[in-house]
Order: C-alpha cells, then structure tokens, then sequence
C-alpha cells in the first residue's frame, strides 16, 4: 500500500495522538458477498484510549467490517483513514505496520509450535540471521508481567487452555507495539474467572494509550467493557451511544429491531423415568494414549434438561459422538430405557426415539441436496418413502411440504437446495426433521451456535416444548448461560471428566466456572442418582 | 583391509554416491510439503532434469552450467504447478499428476530432439571422488563419506544448511507456520503464497540438481526411465524424515545403500551363495518395498502439516466464523 515513510509517520502521529481524541475512521464502508450485503455504508470511528464496543448478532456485518480494517476482506466502496491519512489496507501485513492488529474469535495460532514461536512470527527479531529467541523472551516476559498476561513462552500452543490462548493472541499484538487491538468475541472460549482477567487486562491496556475495538454480541459485556458502542443490524449501523448513556433493553432493541425476552417461561414437569445412562464412559483422545473421556457416568430422564457445560475441547464433543455411534467408546456402557446401545449403529440410534442437532449445521445436512431429501434422511429407505428398491419422491416430497410449513422455514420450494437457505433456516430444518417423529431422547449439542436471535430463540423454545411434552434432553453446550438458561441439572465437564453436577435453581455462575477451570470439584458422591 | 569390511565400505561409500540423488530432491521438498505444497511432479521434472543436464553437456561439455540448466527447467514446471494451485485454485494432486506426465514427456522429447534419441549414443565422463585429506584416511567413515565426489560434500552442506534454515531462522519459522496454519501465518503478516511460491520453486531447484546428478554423477548417460522412481521415493521418504533435512540425509543414504546393495548382488552375480536362490532382480524390489514400508510405520505417527493439499483463500477462511 503506502511506502513506509508513509507508515511510519502515522505510526508517530498514532503514538503521539492525545488521549480522546479520533485516530481512525472507516467511512461508507460496503462489502457485498453472493446473495448478502454484509456492511451497508458503515461509518464507525475509533477515538485513542477507548474501548469501543461493536455490538450485533450473528451476521449483523461486525467480523466482516473489522476484517476489512484488517485487511483480510477488499472493501467493494468505502475508506479507511488512519491519524488523518486516507490508507489501503491490502493484507494483514500493512495493518500491522500500522499498529493494528486483530484477534480472531477462533484463534489464530499454529498449535504445534511454541508460544514464543508464534509470537515472533512475522517479525524480525534477529540475532544475525537466527531468531534472537534470548530478546524475545525478555521482552514476552515483560509484558507479561505489565499486563498481567503470565504464560510459559516455551509451551506448545496446543498444550494450552483457550483461556490462555487468548493471553497468546493479546501478547502477539503487544509484541508488535500496536496501537489498535481488535478483539473479535473474546468471552465465548473462556471462563467466567478468565473474563475477567482479560477486562482487568484491556483496562491496562487503556491506561497504556492503546485503543481497543470489542466486538460481541454479549449486551451485559459490551455495557460492561466499553466508553462507547456502535450497534450493527443487517450490516447498518442503527445507533452509536455513550456506554453510561444506555441500558440493556434500550440496546436489545435496537440490536434485534424488537424487545427481546432473556428468559423464556419455563413451567414445572416431573421428572419421569430414566431414559439415557451413561456409565463410566472411557473415550480415545486424539493422541495415542490419551484419553478425552475418564470414565463419565450420569443419567437424563423423562421431562428433563440435562445441561452439560464447559470450556470447548474438555471431552463434550466425544462425549456425544459416543452416545450417537459415531464414536467408538474405549469402555463403558450407554443404556437407552434400559437397552445396551453401546456401539451401535447410529441407524439403530435414531431408530430407539433419539434426535440429534449436531453442533456443525453441515453436519445436521446434505448442502447440495434438497429441503425435501434432507428431510427424509433419517427416514427415506423407509416406508412409504421407499418400497423394495423404488424410492417414492412425491411422498418425501409431501411430508417436506408439511413440516415446512408446520415448523416456518424459509425456502424458495422443498426442491430447492440446502445451500440457498440461511442459517437460521437450516436450523428449523434439522429441528423439523429431528423432532417430526416425537424424539424420546434429544441429543443437543452446542444448539444455537451462530445463530441469530431469532432462530436461537426458536431453538430454545422448541426444546423446552420437547421437555414438557416428557422427552428427555441431553443439552451439550459452550454457551454457558444458555445451559443455565433451559437446564433442569447441570454438569460441567473439565478434561473428560465430570467436575460436578448441580440443580440447576441453586447453580451459581462463578461456581460453575471454578468447575470449568479445574479450580473445584465436587464429590461425586453428593450427585450419583 | 579384511574383504567383508572392504564390501561393506564398497557398498555403502556407493550408497551415499547413489542416495544423494535422492538428498537433493529430498531438500527442497522438505520445504515445500511444510509449508503445505507437496510437489509431486518429481518424478517428472528429476527426469526432465536429467535430460536437460546430458543435453548441455553434450552440447557444450560443460558440467556445472548442465546442472544450472536443469534447475532452470524443473523451477519453471515447479512454478506451473504451484501457481496452479495457489493462484488459480487447482487441486494439487490432479495438477501434479498432470505436470508429471508433461515433464516427463518433454524431458524424453527433448532429448530425441537434441541428442538425436538414440540411447547409449554418447557416454559422458561423470565425477571422480575428490578425497578430503585426513578425514578420508578415518577407518570405513573415510572412504564411505569423504571420498566421494564432490557434489556429496555439497548435499551434506546443503542439508545442514536446510536443518538450521527450517529450525532456526524466520523464513523457516514462517514456512513451518504457513504449512500448518495458513490463516494464523496471514493474520501475523506474512504472505502465504508468496511463501509457497518460493518453497514450491525451492523443491524444482533440488529436483533440478538431482536430475543433473543423475547424468553427471551416476550414468553419464541419458535414458528414459533413468529416474525410475526415485522421484516418488524422495516423496515418501521426506514424509518418513518429518520434514526435517537432516532425517532425509540419512533416509537419501539409507535408501541409496539398499539400491547399491541390490547392484553389489546383482554385478557380483552370487545370488545362487549369498541369497540361497533368490534371484537379483529380487533386490531391486528393495528399496520399493522399504519407501512402503517406511511410509507404513511413518504415516502412523507422522503429523502431517494440517494444511497439506489445502487451498488457502483468504475471504473463506474467515467466513466460516
């Protein structure tokens, strides 16, 4: 882009610019994908020695507008102005020179290098032509301990908590001297006790001169960090607000366009009979040697929400594919109303009365089939579906039309393929689809991750319906508050194991997120039923 | 000297002569598959390499620009492939598969057109060993490792030179980063393609030497199968080494002693005593069957890079969010 003489005077202007006053501006900025329009001439503006927080839902354009500042995306209009001076970003590389730097929700580490290692990449911290891991070190060190950032430079990234990861991703933007620090979503991987580490962590950084850009779509958090907030909706900015000067249903309005309702009604169900147990459930790791599972054993019963919460990676994801079949167990059992389903087919599964939502939506479709097809794919080599070898279509085809229009999924026809539809939309799909045939049991598994209010809402909804029609539910999920949200017990898993597992009424956060760090465990005499 | 030992030096001092055609090609793809190019033209470009090495040398005699002239070669048919895949979005196996046929058609072409075809039509002289005073008069390390010719010397040199560059420099830290995440190597300012342009260009340059080798070094002489699979050899065994340039000195000389030993028992024709009946050709199975069983046992720990084969485009990378 610009040549560096030109770099390096904005750079001084951006050190030397006085605390307050406006040191970037990205005016009428447009970026169009097939189909969306992601950011609508957006204006957002950044003022040194604040936090500013960039508040929306999913899709809403927050990640999209920052990456262009980022210079990962081309603006298709729009520009970008740093300290006064018009500027091109072109890769992440002229961002960086220019003292910005972004920390992407899903970390950008290379996992099997160290720590330092990746803190030095990509810049020059040369001792002839060898890395001067000896400066390098000193200097980590140094902000580590200004910042309060404490981490071993010579671990292996993969050997470290998202919580910590995060402490990495911080310390590669102080490495680079940066002046601007974009944090994309920073509290959906970490703990309640690791937030507030980091909160305490950005205010340091403010004191420091450095500006922050928080984007999230957490209200309670932005109304927490930030001076000031800009709200995204559809890719326009509808409201730009001093922190003090809002509230968090003034800005639910006017992020979701109508009053939003944080707690959906839940009503009193017995609890029946036992539906799924899982005893003393050993899985395979991904190393050899290690296990991901250590011997975990609970039961979900009859008009009950089992919630399991947890940092991502402590075992959830093997937990479920173990209980779908889609895992093999290295021992334990898994009963369904009493029957060994341990290492069955997931065919055999489904057909005991289990629904599943996967956590990746790609998982839960065919993309490149149709509504219809992928409506019958758990049923279709079923009658009336298929007859001998003949697969009848204008069945799938009326059953599709009838869910659709039961469940409101948007979609130009039943014909039309998975592709076209939103992520919302995919969602009721997978739900249509899962809970038709009335689910004994429903595996769900991180249900609402990604999507908008709506769709999230609907989920919940759906879900709680499937509790006070006497299903069981076994609810796997990262979004800590919605496990406590829709739970009736609630588990937290911390490295394969189950750190404890309490009634949901009496559950308090900060215990749970002790639980989620390893800092407690409960006896599991106090919880085996 | 006792005879065994003398065979045994023999046979191995040849080894590391023949395992250094695999040492070249092994270094550049070291390289190229970290940083998540594996180019798989080898096969096809060592050949056209070597073609293009007898060419010169039959045209003007002179060996050291023969060697330059390969590189030339198998850096442009590198370069097709990798700005293929990396500009152009291609899958690199289909793209690889492809450039192998074509570089080894033109090397055989080539050489019709040039040498005028006719196999055996006129023999070079290929490098004498050049022993280093002192170290070459060590008991059996001397006369296996340090009297040979002099481009084995430059092949360990390039080596060492590989390991410190991969472990101990930036570019190394940047190449090992972009092959196993791409986006992580993007987001901290590096330029990914760039990157695998150069380590892609870097794998044709080793190809390129290797080929070369093949003419000034082994035969002296051109011929259509004379890569016979030490293309794909060079493939597997950086695989079996971790991509780590040192590991591939000892597989390129491991390797290259298993085709000498299986030259020793053929040219000395004692199949019927040494091997109880066992035919010769049997032992060219050799070195085939330990690059699959190398492979075997590699591939079950072997961390590949994560981003191996991968396409990276920067505007999905981070859509899916």
């Amino acid at each position: 882009m610009v040549d560096k003489g030109v770099k390096q005077r904005i750079r001084r202007k951006l050190e030397e610019a006085e605390i307050g006053s406006t040191i970037l501006e990205m005016k009428n900025i447009t970026k169009t994908f097939p189909g969306v329009v992601a950011d609508n001439h957006v204006n957002f503006d950044l003022r040194k020695g604040e936090i500013h927080g960039l508040l929306g839902e999913n899709g809403a354009g927050k990640t999209v507008l920052m990456s262009i500042l980022y210079g990962l995306y081309k603006p298709d209009e729009g520009e970008i102005w740093v300290c006064g001076e018009k500027v091109n970003m072109k890769s992440p590389r002229d961002a960086i020179e220019l003292g910005i730097t972004m920390v992407h929700q899903r970390f950008a580490l290379v996992k099997n290098i160290t720590v330092l290692e990746n803190i030095v990449l990509g810049t020059k911290t040369l001792k002839g032509v060898f890395i001067d891991e000896k400066t390098a070190e000193e200097k980590i060190r140094r902000l580590s301990d200004k910042f309060g950032l404490e981490i071993d430079p010579h671990s292996l990234v993969m050997d470290l908590s998202m919580g910590e990861r995060q402490k990495v991703e911080i310390l590669k933007a102080l490495y680079r001297d940066s002046d601007i620090l974009i944090l994309d979503e920073p509290t959906t991987m970490i703990t309640p006790q690791e937030e507030e580490a980091l909160f305490e962590t950005l205010q340091k950084m403010v004191k420091e001169g450095l500006s922050i850009i928080f984007i999230s779509h957490k209200i309670p958090v932005v109304l927490r960090v930030t001076n000031r907030i800009t709200v995204l909706r559809n890719g326009r900015v509808v409201a730009q607000v001093y922190t003090h000067e809002t509230d968090e249903k003034d800005l639910a309005v006017k992020m979701v366009g109508r009053e939003v309702l944080y707690r959906l009604p839940k009503v009193e169900v017995l609890r029946g009979k036992e539906v799924l147990r899982v005893e003393d459930l050993w899985a395979p790791g991904e190393e050899k040697g290690v296990f991901s599972l250590h011997g975990v054993s609970f039961t979900v019963h009859e008009g009950e929400i089992f919630g399991v919460a947890g940092v991502a990676g402590n075992g959830q994801k093997e937990l479920v594919e173990c209980i779908m079949g889609l895992r093999k167990p290295f021992k334990g059992k898994i009963y369904i109303n009493g029957k060994d389903y341990t290492n069955k087919f997931t065919r055999e599964i489904f057909d005991a009365g289990v629904a599943w939502i996967p956590d990746e939506k790609d998982r839960g479709v065919i993309l490149d089939l149709s509504v219809a097809e992928n409506m019958v794919m758990k049923t279709f080599y079923k009658p009336p579906y298929s007859k001998g070898l003949v697969f009848h279509e204008e069945e799938c085809l009326r059953f599709a039309d009838k869910v659709v229009r039961e469940y409101d999924v948007k979609t130009a026809g039943v014909k039309a393929p998975v592709k076209t539809l939103s992520g919302g939309n995919i969602q009721r799909l997978i739900i249509a689809r899962e809970f038709a045939a009335n689910p004994k049991l429903l595996i769900a598994f991180n249900p609402t991750k990604g999507l908008d209010v709506n769709a999230t809402e609907f989920t919940r909804r759906k879900i709680l319906e499937l509790r006070e029609n006497k299903s069981a539910v076994l609810l796997v999920s990262m979004d800590l508050d919605e496990v406590m949200m829709l739970s009736d017990r609630i588990a937290v898993m911390y490295q394969g194991e189950i750190a404890g597992v309490v009634e949901a009424a009496r559950a308090e956060r900060s215990e749970l997120g002790l639980m989620m760090t390893g800092a407690k465990k409960l006896d599991s005499s106090l919880w085996a039923s | 000297m006792v005879p065994i030992q003398e065979t045994i030096v023999n046979v191995v001092g040849r080894g590391v002569m023949l395992g250094t055609v695999l040492l070249f090609a092994a270094i550049g793809e070291c390289f190229a598959q970290r940083s998540g190019f594996m180019n798989l033209t080898m096969e096809g470009i060592m050949t056209l390499g070597a073609s293009l090495a007898y060419q010169t040398v039959f045209l003007t005699g002179n060996m050291g620009l023969s060697i330059f002239v390969a590189m030339a070669g198998c850096m442009l048919i590198s370069f097709i492939a990798v700005y293929l895949n990396q500009r152009l979005y291609l899958d690199q196996v289909v793209t690889g598969m492809a450039l192998y046929i074509f570089a080894f058609g033109l090397g055989v072409f080539i050489h019709r057109l040039v040498a005028g075809g006719v196999t055996g039509l006129k023999f070079i002289e290929v490098l004498k060993p050049v022993g280093i005073p002192l170290l070459s008069s060590i008991p059996v390390i001397g006369p296996i490792l340090f009297n040979q010719n002099i481009l084995v010397y430059v092949g360990i040199a390039a080596s060492v030179a590989a390991y410190f560059i991969m472990y101990r420099t930036h570019w190394g830290l940047t190449v090992r980063a972009v092959g196993e995440n791409p986006k992580a190597a993007d987001n901290a300012g590096i330029n990914v393609y760039m990157t695998r342009y150069i380590t892609a260009m870097l794998s044709g340059a080793g190809a390129g030497v290797a080929g070369a080798y093949l003419i000034v070094a082994v035969l002296g002489n051109f011929q259509e199968l004379i890569v016979s699979g030490r293309g794909w050899i060079t493939i597997a065994m950086v695989i079996f080494a971790q991509w780590n340039p040192i590991y591939a000195l000892i597989g390129s000389y491991f390797f290259g002693s298993m085709e000498s030993v299986a030259k020793y028992v053929e040219v000395t024709r004692r199949e019927i005593a040494i091997t109880g009946g066992i035919p010769y050709q049997f032992f060219w199975m050799v070195p085939y069957i330990a690059s699959i069983l190398a492979l075997v046992v590699a591939f079950k720990k072997a961390a590949l890079p994560s981003a191996l084969f991968k396409i990276y485009k920067r505007e999905e990378a981070i859509s899916e969010v």
